[in-house]
């Protein structure tokens, strides 16, 4: 569990919570997990959350939006006050600051990461320019030209398109929010997607799926109650195995629908990416090595995380 | 002939106009249904080019040539379409598949 303390900043009180030393979903989900639940347990229940990063030595990019986010997105912070304290370590103090999350890190700490250009963006669309921009920008770094790394801006759109079609409960657009890091000398690009909908294993979609499953197949679907992690496991497992074949159509009920998915996941298996992953909910994927972990926590929305090398 | 890249965008969205420009709604109104129609006045076939492109969203593809198949009926359409993908043949070969398998 996250350590939370009560404090008094400048006569307002805040609840102050413990990052620990390593803030990465993609690296720690349960402890990142538990972190950001616990900070939304504590909008929810009004009170301004101080996020307290004095320890934290290893900070990702994925660990960074979700950071982002809860600071921007009005949804989770319900307008209470936000407080950081920043890292005492150089390296995560310094990546704050590159990314804007905070303006207090003098400006001379940043020489040494002048040369990783970053982005930040957010947006409620499935934003085309965007997608082609950041394919354009990773394909020069990784192989000196622009190469049209179809699989890329397929995946970038498609997940774009995910938000905007399964994340809102209602129909108000979900915000998402991406961060991306391009390292020239090592010719690598990270690329973080957030946003913090329903999540696809509790989309409308995946639900109307679980209500039409035979009842003999029912018994894989034990929705109510505390669920074993193990059948809870089996059943990710499955739905996940049945999102990846296209069998989970979206809300229309369309069967020419929920296509993106499908396309997501066999990217995966391309050599352009090192690394893709997804989090949503309970579920952590490792799509690349088709694996499904069962996390202890529940993430309210959708996370893609991808990784690629000069092949 | 139309070629998507030169005469739509390089860097096509999602399905409607309200998901984000350049959407397979906007492509399939201002193109791609003035363009069939035009081939099929004159008993023509209508190549549709894929290469050049960023890549596609399976919803721009599904929404737009899914709506020139309620239109014009599944079999028409796939009668007049000449879908050409020298650099990813799966778009191709996807997007006839969307049209035999379109609803309504």
């Amino acid at each position: 569990m996250a350590r939370i303390t009560l404090i008094e900043k400048k006569g307002v009180p805040f609840v102050s919570i413990d990052a620990g030393e390593e803030l990465s979903f993609i690296n720690a989900p349960e402890w990142t997990t538990d972190f950001f639940s616990e900070a939304d347990r504590q909008f929810s229940a009004g009170r301004n959350v101080q996020f307290d990063l004095s320890k934290v030595q290893e900070l990702t990019i994925d660990g960074l939006v979700l950071l982002v986010g809860c600071i921007k997105n009005y949804g989770i912070n319900r307008g209470h006050r936000i407080d950081i304290i920043n890292p005492i370590a150089e390296v995560p103090r310094v990546m704050l600051r590159k990314f804007n999350v905070f303006k207090k890190v003098p400006e001379e700490m940043l020489a040494d990461f002048s040369d990783i250009p970053i982005n930040r963006v957010s947006n409620t669309i499935v934003a085309n320019g965007v997608a082609k921009e950041l394919t354009q920008a990773a394909s020069v770094v990784l192989y000196g030209k622009d190469k049209r790394i179809k699989e890329l801006y397929e995946v970038l759109i498609e997940v774009m398109a995910n938000t905007n079609n399964h994340a809102s409960d209602d129909d108000e657009p979900e915000p998402w929010y991406a961060l991306s890091i391009f390292d020239v000398e090592r010719k690598t690009f990270e690329f973080v997607f957030v946003d913090f909908g329903v999540g696809i294993f509790n989309s409308w979609p995946v639900k109307s799926y679980i209500s039409r499953v035979p009842a003999t197949l029912r018994s894989i679907f034990p929705i109510v109650g505390n669920v074993d992690r193990q059948i809870r496991l089996r059943q990710l497992d499955h739905l996940f195995s049945e999102l990846a074949e296209g069998r989970i159509g979206s809300r229309t009920g369309l069967t020419e629908r929920g296509k993106g998915l499908p396309l997501i996941i066999k990217h995966s298996s391309s050599n352009q990416f090192n690394r893709l992953v997804l989090i949503t909910n309970d579920g952590f994927v490792d799509l690349k090595e088709r694996e499904v972990s069962c996390l202890d926590g529940d993430f309210s929305g959708t996370l893609l995380y991808l990784k690629m090398e000069a092949v | 002939m139309i070629k998507i890249a030169e005469d739509f965008s390089d860097a096509p969205g999602a399905r409607y106009r309200t998901d984000g420009p350049k959407s397979g709604e906007e492509f399939f109104d201002t193109l791609l249904d003035r363009k069939f129609e035009e081939a099929t006045k004159r008993s023509l076939k209508l190549e549709v080019d894929f290469d050049g492109t960023y890549g596609f969203a399976t919803s721009f593809l599904s929404e737009s040539f899914g709506r020139l198949a309620k239109k014009y009926g599944k079999e028409q359409t796939l009668n007049t379409l000449i879908l050409t993908s020298r650099e990813d043949p799966y778009v191709a070969d996807w997007t006839t598949e969307q049209i035999r398998n379109s609803t309504g």
